[in-house]
């Protein structure tokens, strides 16, 4: 018989008890790995005026480079504006009140901006940079 | 004769028993342990970023790495800034972006300037977690990992009681031209003798984990004085300069502290700290600390590994015993080759165990063919 084999049956119970475990320890670390550990909260980046309209923005999840990010945006009156992180801007008309947009990260970005430009006014939002 | 024939009888079926029905778990745990032990190293190997650029005994400014970490991650919570003890290391900054998710920073310790980042999940976090509690919450996975230091300790025992006149035995050479069976049962008890040292220091260290898990962990080290109050953890006012004068303040407070590590305060009525190695011997460099406030920069206490209890030295003690990393490199290495030993016991048990029961049922086999 196979010395391997004559090893595990040797194991018994105890064996596949040891094994689950560490099959289990493995897996989490997979899965951390795979799964990033972020908080699903949203994270306030300040307020900003921009002309008369108050705008402060939340993001939530990581923002990555190539990736896109959940952002909400807070507005006390309707805007129009682009909107977009770094040099990415969509235009848009924006309702008063809170509001969800997923916006598209650039691939070469390194720190992320979230920039409101209307007419000649804009307003910046630093959201920060990612680690590797 | 007969009883004496039974009790080493006893103690062989008990330390076979222990090696081979715990040996899935057990070799797991060695040899993770012993990677953890280097796992430093291996990330440093891996990372360009942790080595440091200008290698140095000190680092020139503290103050510079806080000032390059605030231009390069502005909205980073900083958990701390620290460094391993040999020159040829970055100083490290552990810190959590704005969405929190946890990272590494690296700077050079001679100009402060920033190298690069790194996630925080590494060949270093692998191995010890997986190691220390098997990735499960540490309240159980601890105690899984920790009560091996039982079996371990049986498994000792048991050992030198089977062996006899293991004394003649530290210098005898396995013998590799033999079969399998033979030579690995000599490397067995070659490494089982070389290593015993090690092993009581690992299951008595490990014991003392499961200590702290259950409820005896050492008290808390000395209170400083409140902060003044602020509405941040850490202030706005807070810069390189200052760090630079709370660090040449605290080598002032304890002569003689190799500066390791600053600790920042993560709530708005807490201290900053400065960490480091000085004259007590096996203990973590947060055994000689002194605590400031960030706002004002002012001394609010100060403590060295002396002044600590027994408790709290017992605490300290373990790590650096467990892990050897309390001489440098040199002692790293010894740890790792004697976590290497203790890994190839495991093995070389099994080895010994399956290769003696397949010659058992070969011989079986051929005494049945005839028939």
């Amino acid at each position: 018989m196979n010395a391997f084999v004559v090893w595990w049956r040797g194991t018994g119970r105890w064996g596949w008890a040891g094994a689950a475990l560490v099959g289990l320890a493995l897996t989490l670390f997979v899965a951390l790995i795979a799964f990033d550990p972020v908080s699903d909260r949203w994270v306030e980046h300040g307020s900003r005026q921009l002309g008369s309209v108050s705008i402060s923005v939340f993001s939530r999840g990581a923002i990555r480079a190539g990736g896109t990010a959940a952002i909400r945006l807070a507005l006390d009156q309707p805007l129009e504006a682009e909107i977009g992180i770094n040099g990415l801007l969509t235009n848009g008309s924006w309702a008063a009140g809170e509001q969800e947009l997923i916006l598209e990260v650039p691939e070469d970005a390194e720190r992320f901006e979230l920039i409101v430009r209307s007419g000649s006014d804009s307003a910046s939002f630093y959201l920060g940079r990612a680690v590797p | 004769m007969k009883r004496t024939q039974q009790g080493d009888r006893t103690w062989f079926l008990i330390h076979s028993w222990i090696g081979l029905k715990l040996s899935v778990l057990m070799s797991f745990v060695l040899i993770t342990g012993t990677f953890a032990v280097i796992s430093y190293e291996i990330d440093w190997l891996l990372n360009p970023e942790m080595r440091a650029a200008t290698p140095v005994s000190e680092v020139a400014s503290w103050g510079k790495v806080y000032e390059s970490l605030q231009t390069e991650y502005p909205r980073a919570t900083i958990a701390s800034i620290g460094r391993q003890e040999d020159p040829w290391w970055a100083v490290e900054a552990s810190v959590l972006t704005p969405w929190g998710e946890l990272g590494r920073l690296w700077f050079d310790p001679d100009s402060g300037a920033f190298q690069g980042a790194t996630g925080w999940v590494n060949v270093q976090r692998f191995f010890r977690t997986t190691h220390r509690h098997l990735m499960l919450p540490t309240q159980i996975g601890i105690p899984i990992v920790a009560s091996l230091a039982f079996p371990l300790l049986l498994s000792l025992l048991a050992g030198f009681l089977v062996y006899k006149k293991f004394w003649r035995g530290f210098f005898r050479w396995p013998r590799f031209a033999k079969p399998v069976r033979i030579w690995s049962g000599d490397l067995h008890r070659l490494l089982g003798l070389w290593s015993s040292w090690f092993l009581l220091l690992i299951a008595l260290t490990s014991v003392w984990y499961l200590v702290e898990v259950l409820g005896g962990n050492a008290p808390p080290f000395p209170e400083a004085a409140a902060p003044m109050a602020r509405d941040s953890a850490v202030p706005q006012t807070l810069t390189g300069s200052r760090i630079d004068a709370m660090v040449a303040d605290a080598q002032a407070a304890l002569p003689g502290l190799s500066v390791r590590r600053i600790v920042f305060p993560q709530r708005p009525e807490g201290a900053l700290l400065i960490q480091g190695d000085l004259s007590a011997v096996l203990v973590r460099p947060r055994a000689n600390s002194v605590a400031y406030d960030p706002s004002t920069g002012s001394r609010l206490g100060a403590y060295r590994g002396e002044a600590l209890g027994i408790h709290q030295r017992i605490s300290e003690m373990a790590d650096p015993l467990h892990f050897g990393y309390f001489g440098g490199l040199g002692t790293k290495i010894l740890w790792f080759l004697l976590g290497f030993a203790m890994s190839a016991l495991s093995i070389t048990g099994c080895v010994i165990y399956s290769k003696r029961l397949v010659k058992h049922h070969g011989r079986r086999g051929a005494t049945a063919a005839p028939a």
